[in-house]
């Protein structure tokens, strides 16, 4: 018992560094926000059973993530979703380009989205805010009194406006003096 | 860096309907295929869901903050009391609320970001808003969990009493401005202020632009006008006044006593007559709160069975909590004449052959309802009691249903739907019980089976009234009395639904639903 202490700090201490990078990946794999809390809480109590395991050289978001792969699956086969879900293949990759991604640009790209966002026409933000908020985009498509269609074509284009504008954001932070 | 803005749109579109959750196997396979060959696809993909997930995240944080915000604004402006905070999401998981701790900072939307002061070194708070009544904050925004040096509150109007860590105590009468320093002190700008100051607060300060009042265990006014001047006078105990050196060529510590006043200015410090009882009487020393009516509600879906409560035939807990005295005595526990449909969200009550009038085969009744003490009733309050009744039934004549108040059997009113003399037809009938039988009742308006019904009961004042909404015709009909004289300050009320096949063998079955009970406390009493 007296020894539990140092590996919980410890694994307290990687989850800290590494939780948005595994919560952005489970959450990319599930798509819905309440599925991924659920699957992250599942892939937590996974981790910190298996922590004896980690070999502490390696990546820890890349054996969190491999993990998650696995939690996800079961999520999904239990809700029935197994056929839109990518190959065991394509997940090895994507864990990797997950991997890739340094938290602090994770951080920077934060910062630029926030940025970014307060730039969008006062409608397109409080869509954003409704869509992505509670109500959810089908109780908006409603309360709107248009299609679901036609909010999902609204946000795919405010969605690629906003990841032009981050994209924007880090170039002229990086490099000031090219831009005009 | 991988993430050029000029990959083709086609990718962008299946990552974009891979998200929006609109995509078919073929879509997906085109996606996994374009992913699988090209690394910067990737790279791609997994930025483009991090701005999702980052926005999902924000706009939760934001609302769960806004909320919370809201929450604590209504606590303030006092107009929250018994009530549950906004608990609608069950799911707080520990996840999301930390993230919404680390998001809402940011502020994408841009209300977190307008609360927001001096970012770096949080400095705890000093002193707390305590009570607050009609306050008129300057900007509108009252302060909450910024109370902390520095902080300086403006109140345009009406009082506030803040508490400082120390224990002292401040009622602010606006318009009124104080700046926050210490958990013991602060510095009056303008406006009046009483202090109450106990012992672990002795040495409490207050400063003006002219000097500045150490309390000495006490409670004192104090007020600083336009030009500066300063007024203090003490209500109990002693302080002590200060002139500030650089304002008078006489500084130093005057001693003012109990019901004492004094005046510092740029002469410094100089004790005033004791007559100015006007002045003293315009120190506000406590916030009294007018008396506050405060709705409170009981409510019943029946889309869950609640333990410990009547049961029906199938011993589901219906919500309901009592039975009018003097009635059902021989029914079963598990009261076959009622069935809680959860799915449906009604309760199921089939009637029986009895009668308030006459008190005929009471023991068999179904008058099912609650006690009007449980929410705070003690006889004075108004108070209204409604059910929906969808599709309502054909009973033969005299058959009868509707909400009832009452002692007992022998003192209540009633009313509700009653069956005419004329086939499948129903009149509208609210009647007062005094011992046992009817007055004769007050008749109104029609109604037929299949109808959808909203009956309301309420009492006001010395009056009763019963309104009956026909959602079916969209019509609606109120009959109203006097108080029947046996109710009058009667505290014990049990209150609910009835149906009976009066004068009949005939049973038919009532589907009731949202069902609820209002009380209008006072607050306070």
């Amino acid at each position: 018992m007296t020894d539990e202490q140092p590996r919980k700090v410890e694994f307290a201490e990687y989850l800290r560094q590494h939780q948005s990078q595994l919560f952005g990946y489970i959450h990319s794999l599930v798509r819905d926000l309440n599925d991924a809390d659920d699957v992250f809480q599942q892939t937590m109590a996974v981790l910190w059973k298996k922590f004896d395991d980690f070999n502490r050289r390696r990546s820890f978001v890349a054996w969190a993530c491999g993990v998650a792969r696995f939690e996800v699956a079961n999520f999904l086969r239990a809700r029935h979703r197994q056929h839109l879900y990518f190959t065991d293949e394509l997940n090895l990759l994507l864990i990797d380009a997950q991997a890739e991604l340094a938290p602090s640009e994770l951080e920077d790209r934060r910062t630029a989205l926030s940025q970014c966002v307060q730039k969008l026409r006062a409608r397109d933000r409080q869509l954003l805010e409704e869509c992505y908020g509670e109500r959810g985009v089908h109780a908006t498509a409603e309360r709107q009194g248009r299609s679901t269609q036609s909010i999902h074509n609204s946000l795919r284009r405010i969605r690629r406006a906003l990841f032009e504008c981050i994209h924007r954001t880090l170039v002229q932070e990086a490099h000031p003096e090219l831009m005009p | 860096m991988s993430t050029h803005h000029d990959m083709p749109d086609d990718l962008d579109d299946l990552i974009d309907d891979y998200l929006g959750g609109a995509m078919d196997e073929a879509r997906l396979e085109a996606l996994e295929n374009r992913l699988r060959a090209d690394a910067d696809a990737r790279a791609r993909f997994v930025r483009y869901c991090r701005m999702h997930t980052d926005l999902h995240l924000e706009a939760r944080a934001c609302q769960a903050a806004q909320r919370a915000m809201n929450t604590i604004d209504r606590l303030e402006q006092g107009a929250l009391s018994a009530a549950a905070p906004d608990t609608r999401r069950a799911r707080r998981r520990w996840w999301l609320a930390s993230a919404a701790v680390v998001l809402v900072g940011l502020g994408l939307w841009g209300w977190a970001a307008s609360r927001r002061e001096a970012p770096e070194e949080p400095q705890k708070e000093i002193a707390w808003l305590t009570n607050a009544q009609d306050c008129h904050w300057s900007n509108s925004q009252a302060p909450a969990g910024d109370m902390r040096p520095g902080k300086v509150l403006r109140l345009h109007s009406g009082l506030a009493e803040i508490q400082f860590q120390s224990g002292a105590r401040l009622v602010l009468a606006g318009p009124v401005a104080l700046e926050l320093v210490s958990g013991n002190s602060a510095r009056l700008l303008h406006g009046k202020l009483t202090a109450q100051v106990p012992a672990s607060a002795k040495g409490f300060q207050i400063t003006s632009p002219h000097g500045k009042i150490v309390d000495l265990g006490t409670e004192f006014g104090m007020a600083v006008a336009a030009d500066g001047t300063t007024d203090v006078y003490v209500f109990t105990g002693k302080v002590d006044a200060y002139a500030d050196a650089a304002h008078t060529p006489n500084p130093g510590a005057v001693s003012v006593q109990e019901k004492q006043a004094a005046r510092i200015d740029a002469r410094g410090v100089i004790l005033q007559a004791a007559n100015k009882a006007a002045d003293v009487k315009e120190f506000i020393r406590a916030i009294v709160p007018p008396p506050r009516i405060v709705p409170r509600t009981f409510a019943l879906d029946f889309r869950q069975a609640v333990a410990g409560t009547l049961t029906d035939a199938a011993g589901l807990g219906t919500g309901l909590t009592q039975r009018l005295p003097g009635t059902g005595k021989k029914l079963r526990a598990h009261d076959k004449n009622l069935r809680l449909n959860l799915e449906e969200g009604r309760l199921e009550l089939t009637t029986t052959n009895t009668d308030l009038n006459t008190s005929f085969r009471l023991e068999w009744g179904e008058y099912l309802g609650v006690r009007l003490a449980d929410l705070g009733f003690t006889g004075k309050e108004d108070f209204a009691i409604t059910v929906v009744v969808p599709d309502i039934p054909e009973l033969p004549r005299v058959g009868q249903f509707g909400l009832y108040a009452g002692l007992h059997s022998k003192m209540s009113i009633r009313g509700g739907m009653i069956s005419t003399k004329e086939p499948r037809q129903y009149k509208q009938f609210l009647v007062e019980n005094p011992d046992g039988n009817d007055v004769p009742p007050q008749y109104m308006g029609v109604g037929f089976p299949g109808d959808d019904l909203r009956l309301t009961l309420r009492r006001e004042g010395k009056y009763y009234t019963l309104t009956v909404e026909n959602q079916t015709t969209g019509s609606s009909t109120t009959i109203r009395v006097r108080q029947p004289v046996g109710l009058d300050g009667e505290a014990d009320l049990c209150v609910g639904f009835f149906g009976a096949n009066t004068q009949s063998d005939q049973q038919r079955t009532l589907k009731l639903k949202e069902f609820q009970v209002t009380v209008w406390t006072v607050a306070g009493t």
